[in-house]
């Protein structure tokens, strides 16, 4: 059976096996994929009866021109670069702190894992309680440090900085999780040749831990920096359904779910689905390209 | 360096005495091995002289300094691990060149001498690999170009030998004898193997619960074992054993002799007016050019490694060549004072 080549009949029966997953997949992924692709093109298109009355580029035109969506890039772009490197820096300190420690590990795993579990409504709800103008938690803290109390919600200068805090916060969990894993993996030979060989802590660190934890961070940053890309649930909720005052905290998710559900324009709504998915694209592939060099498996 | 342990001892956390008063001196330029069962305490003696470990009580001198406090970084000692433990994401000659990366030394000047090192130990021809490339030999030449690149005080082997093929274990072992005597390190390797400490070793010290059972050359271990473990430990196949009361009419025994152990080649044919021996013999078997002769005395199964012209089934007699009889009392200690 495992020698030889693989003869028709053997293709049929692995594809005999693989096709009730397959089915699913091209129900549920690929055909809601090509046809949300199609529908980008469709300029006058009757959604209920299906009827396409014109092909072209101009949803594409009109999204390029329309400043809400112009404002939604941006701000999708301010919170990938706010909370990717802030979130990986930040699990990655607090897990190699975790893995130091032997006492109370598992009850600070625990804690650190929370806000993954929760609800992220509920979390906004705390949330909007801490970023509360008068008697907010975070005001009351950065008045020890005699900064004025700010607008946490109301006031667009902060909009985007609040929803960061949130989704930096929100993620440390499960990346810390995954950090831990990496870290404990990591022989502990190595480090022991690497005292012998006269690194201290911070050297072991760059020259070990980081190489061998690289797959780990790897993921970790794609993850990270798709699940940014796609960011709408905690913005729903921490502003009460709207995208910020103002329409200060837009992205093109948000814009997209405006387009879809509240205007029904479903061509334009299908537009800026590309447009993140081109976005997601680019950034992914760039990514790719730098681990080849710098991720060691 | 001259390396030399004086009454140290070394408790766990847990209570637990691992290292019973251990009293050495490991001379300059010598190769040295640590032989004894896994918990024997070996490998816990070879982390006590990197310094990845410190003595509970007593003192460690390299030479005549004291570096009892010291830890591994400050003694400067050269260490090999049974896995290796080499760089994964670096490549040979990167490996080679981390300790003298982490001394600062110049990148020039470093892979210049990492260059010579893997010429020393043959790897030359590999230095742009990854570790995982590489077989288990030359991994393990690696590990001990990157030990011997700070220019150690002390080259420590932590079975070296252990990961590798039986053919490639006997090259590997000329190896290290050869990179030993070419550098003048003096060289200290953990094994639980003891023909490998026979075979490249200056001296040997067997451990056993944390003691050591002997301190000699390998030689002299074989010949003239210090008492009942070291003689059982040392040897292939393993010396038969007889209890005192059953020879006592054929040897002259010390009155508090408990056990005799006779090497396999010290059971000869019978000759001349020795005292006879009977035995029955069980079995022939040959290895190759080896040659294992089981017999039965006294409902004792000895087996003799001489060419006997002996048939299966047969009642024969042999006699014993004392050089290779020992004599132990009930604590397995050796006594003196046996004749014929």
């Amino acid at each position: 059976m495992n020698n030889g080549k693989p003869t028709w009949r053997d293709n049929l029966k692995a594809l005999a096996y693989l096709a009730p997953m397959l089915i699913i997949v091209f129900i549920f992924s690929l055909y809601p994929i090509v046809s949300s692709l199609a529908m980008s093109f469709y300029t006058q298109y009757n959604f209920f009866t299906g009827e396409v009355g014109a092909l072209g580029f101009e949803n594409f035109v009109t999204l390029i021109q329309d400043p809400v969506f112009q404002q939604a890039v941006v701000n999708t772009i301010i919170f990938v670069i706010g909370v990717v490197p802030i979130s990986i820096v930040l699990s990655l300190a607090i897990a190699t702190l975790l893995s130091k420690i032997k006492k109370l590990a598992a009850f600070f795993r625990t804690i650190y894992f929370l806000p993954f579990v929760t609800s992220v409504v509920a979390i906004s709800m705390v949330w909007r309680w801490i970023y509360n103008k008068d008697a907010g938690l975070l005001n009351y803290f950065l008045s020890f440090f005699g900064v004025h109390p700010i607008d946490w919600l109301n006031d667009p200068k902060y909009t985007m900085l609040a929803l960061i805090i949130l989704a930096v916060w929100k993620g440390l969990g499960f990346n810390i999780l995954l950090f831990l894993v990496a870290l404990n993996n990591v022989d502990k030979k190595l480090y022991q040749a690497a005292t012998l060989d006269g690194a201290n802590s911070w050297q072991q660190f760059k020259n070990i831990t980081l190489p061998m934890i690289s797959p780990i961070t790897f993921l970790v940053s794609v993850n990270a920096v798709i699940g940014s890309f796609k960011v709408f649930d905690e913005i729903y909720a921490l502003f009460g359904g709207q995208p910020g005052p103002g329409g200060s905290g837009i992205t093109v998710v948000f814009y997209l779910y405006r387009a879809f559900y509240e205007q029904s324009k479903y061509g334009i709504a299908a537009a800026s689905g590309v447009v993140l998915f081109l976005m997601i694209l680019v950034v992914t592939i760039f990514q790719n390209t730098w681990s080849k060099k710098h991720v060691h498996y | 360096m001259e390396v030399s342990f004086k009454h140290v001892t070394l408790t766990y956390d847990n209570g637990v005495e691992v290292l019973h008063d251990m009293d050495f001196v490991i001379p300059d330029g010598q190769l040295v091995a640590l032989l004894g069962p896994s918990g024997g305490g070996k490998s816990t003696t070879l982390n006590l002289i990197s310094g990845l470990l410190h003595a509970t009580t007593g003192e460690i001198d390299f030479d005549d300094v004291n570096v009892t406090d010291k830890d591994a970084l400050q003694r400067g000692v050269g260490m090999v691990f049974q896995n290796y433990a080499l760089y994964p994401h670096m490549t040979v000659l990167e490996n080679i060149a981390f300790p003298l990366k982490m001394a600062k030394v110049s990148k020039a000047e470093r892979n210049a001498r990492a260059a010579e090192l893997a010429k020393l130990v043959r790897i030359d021809d590999q230095l742009n690999k990854k570790p995982a490339a590489l077989s288990g030999g030359q991994q393990q030449r690696v590990a001990i170009a990157r030990a011997l690149a700070k220019n150690p005080s002390i080259l420590l082997l932590d079975e070296p030998l252990s990961n590798l093929d039986a053919r490639l274990r006997v090259e590997m072992r000329e190896e290290i004898r050869r990179i030993q005597q070419e550098t003048g390190i003096t060289t200290i390797f953990v094994t639980h193997d003891q023909s490998e400490a026979m075979h490249v070793a200056d001296k040997i010290m067997v451990l056993q619960d944390g003691r050591i059972q002997q301190y000699a050359a390998p030689q002299d271990l074989y010949s003239n074992p210090a008492n009942r473990f070291v003689a059982r430990f040392i040897g292939e196949p393993v010396i038969n054993e007889i209890e005192a009361e059953s020879v006592k009419d054929l040897l002259k025994l010390p009155a508090s002799a408990k056990y005799v152990g006779i090497r396999p080649e010290a059971i000869l044919a019978h000759s001349g007016r020795n005292k006879k021996v009977p035995v029955k013999i069980t079995n022939v078997s040959s290895f190759g050019r080896d040659r294992n002769i089981l017999m039965e005395f006294n409902g004792t199964e000895l087996v003799s490694t001489n060419e006997l012209d002996f048939e299966v089934g047969k009642n024969e007699h042999v006699n014993f060549d004392l050089r290779g009889v020992f004599v132990f009392d009930e604590d397995g200690n050796r006594l003196e004072g046996l004749a014929k």
